[in-house]
């Protein structure tokens, strides 16, 4: 899975932001505001993953129990399901 | 004694020249204001935009006769005291057309101003924004490089003028960076002002504006003190208090070199918190280089005023009057240059300026991104038709009549700001404005002289 093309990221200090254009554009009209571990996932999801990888990735990179970590990606995934912005 | 504060711009040097001796009774020109002011009385002429300073108090001038000849001599010779039998409207109307005609002769047909909407997105949901419920659009690289391509063409190597405009422009930061980096690679003269409501700028976006987008201006909306603006902008997902947040981001521009304008939308329902978000702001930015404020009464109350008498409209313009003069009195007067209009009206009919949307699409006129296109960026101007609608003017209305700003008034068909009629509101507000930059143009004339002689030592400096 990925996230559909057009995202433009941009990071704003403490906060991180995406913008949809062009094909995501069509699907998606808000902006996804975002902390570090969410935007950790959207920038995963820049290119073709799966959920396991994300949370072997996040495991790797924060100090925090597997089993929680795989709920927090779990739950943001289901958002961007939701939201109709992930290609499956 | 009469002295000349502002004299005539070369155009109206050329064209209009000074008046000639008549043998014919004179009278006071229509469209002579008169302001009273410490020391004597301000008299701005809307025919020529000149502005005189006379030591007499308004009162020793109402009667031409009574006027000392020297000054009275003056006076005729800059337009304001004009034969009793000129019709002054024709002589306007004639004035205005010569004008024209002298600027189509000279303007060279480059479009060099650009103003940019990144993105119709917006990171704040404001009640009064005109763009609520439109589609949601944002610029895409690919269009972003269009629009290098096809603003190189359209300036022939002019400096190029960008304005960054959304939506919220820094939604779509990435495409400004994007588009500043084309035109430096490229070599070309650019510079660049922004419309933000202030709340996403970073340090590290601040340092790119200052050094990479040439940003010169940035114009930022508050509505009121913290808690006011923070219900009022409503962010989505907001940190913290916005409020501060955007504060501390007029503190960085400013550091960075950046001027910050500040804009008060105002109501009859937000006017005594304004007055209080001045002095908040007075406190903290207050002598800052490239800082002012400013207020603009909101749209609905001009839009709602056609054919209706200004009595209905007492309580906005008696909080407009006061704000106004409350920013005046903090030294952010208003400029005499919001006058001095004579051949186009704004961006949408001056054959110097396109609106590029998010998707590639020309437009004239700020407020509409997704209707009266004239065209793409790949195609140029396709609709002609449409791009000279947006150069038809209304024509007189009864109030023109009796109306002293009648020389330097324009009035387009298709803005969508003003009522399709003037109003008597509309009037009354730019009066107060005039009689605003007329006293500021007056306080600041020696600081003007003393900031002019400064550039030409600065000049002559660099000479050596």
């Amino acid at each position: 899975m990925k996230l559909i093309s057009g995202f433009i990221l941009q990071d704003l200090g403490d906060e991180h932001m995406a913008v949809a254009t062009g094909e995501a554009g069509k699907v998606f009209h808000g902006l996804v505001r975002s902390n570090d571990t969410a935007d950790f996932i959207i920038r995963e999801l820049m290119h073709e993953t799966t959920e396991e990888e994300i949370v072997d990735r996040m495991v790797e990179k924060y100090d925090a129990p597997r089993e929680r970590i795989a709920e927090d990606v779990h739950r943001i995934l289901e958002q961007f399901r939701e939201a109709g912005i992930l290609e499956e | 004694m009469l002295s000349c504060i502002r004299g005539q711009d070369k155009i109206f040097q050329r064209t209009l020249g000074e008046q000639k001796p008549c043998a014919e009774p004179l009278h006071w020109s229509r469209f002579v204001i008169r302001e009273e002011t410490e020391g004597g009385t301000l008299l701005f002429n809307a025919l020529n935009r000149i502005l005189a300073f006379s030591d007499r108090p308004e009162a020793a001038l109402a009667d031409p006769a009574a006027i000392p000849r020297e000054d009275a001599e003056k006076l005729r010779a800059w337009h304001f005291l004009v034969p009793e039998s000129r019709d002054e409207m024709r002589f306007a109307d004639q004035m205005n057309s010569v004008l024209r005609l002298f600027h189509s002769g000279e303007e060279k047909k480059r479009r060099r101003s650009f103003t940019i909407y990144t993105t119709t997105a917006c990171n704040a949901r404001c009640p009064y924004c005109f763009e609520a419920g439109c589609r949601t659009v944002t610029m895409t690289r690919e269009t972003a490089e269009r629009a290098v391509d096809f603003m190189i063409a359209a300036a022939h190597g002019e400096e190029l003028r960008m304005s960054w405009f959304g939506g919220e422009p820094l939604v779509n930061a990435p495409v400004i960076d994007y588009i500043c980096g084309r035109l430096r690679e490229q070599g070309l003269a650019y510079r660049s002002t922004i419309i933000t409501n202030g709340y996403l700028w970073t340090p590290e976006m601040i340092r790119r504006a200052a050094e990479d987008w040439l940003l010169k201006n940035a114009q930022i909306t508050l509505d009121g003190t913290e808690q006011i603006y923070n219900e009022i902008k409503n962010y989505k997902s907001a940190v913290g208090s916005p409020y501060r947040r955007v504060l501390d981001n007029i503190g960085g521009l400013l550091d960075a070199g950046i001027r910050v304008s500040v804009r008060m939308n105002l109501s009859v329902e937000n006017a005594e918190d304004l007055l209080k978000l001045v002095s908040e702001l007075q406190e903290r930015f207050g002598g800052r280089e490239g800082f002012r404020i400013y207020t603009h009464l909101l749209f609905d109350y001009l839009l709602s005023s056609e054919n209706r008498p200004l009595a209905e409209y007492t309580a906005p313009l008696e909080a407009y009057r006061k704000l106004s003069l409350r920013i005046e009195q903090l030294g952010y007067g208003k400029s005499l240059r919001t006058f001095d209009r004579w051949v186009n009206h704004c961006m949408a009919d001056s054959d110097g300026s396109y609106v590029i949307t998010p998707d590639g699409n020309l437009t004239l006129c700020e407020h509409f991104f997704d209707e009266h296109i004239v065209g793409d960026l790949t195609n140029g101007v396709t609709d002609r038709e449409e791009l000279l609608a947006w150069k038809e003017r209304k024509g007189k209305t009864q109030l023109c009549e009796s109306c002293p700003l009648y020389p330097s008034c324009i009035r387009l068909i298709k803005c969508p700001d003003e009522p399709s009629n003037c109003s008597e509101l509309q009037r009354e507000i730019n009066l107060l404005d005039l009689r605003c930059a007329m006293r500021s143009t007056w306080k600041n004339r020696e600081k003007l002289n003393e900031t002019s002689q400064d550039n030409e030592q600065d000049e002559e400096e660099e000479h050596r």
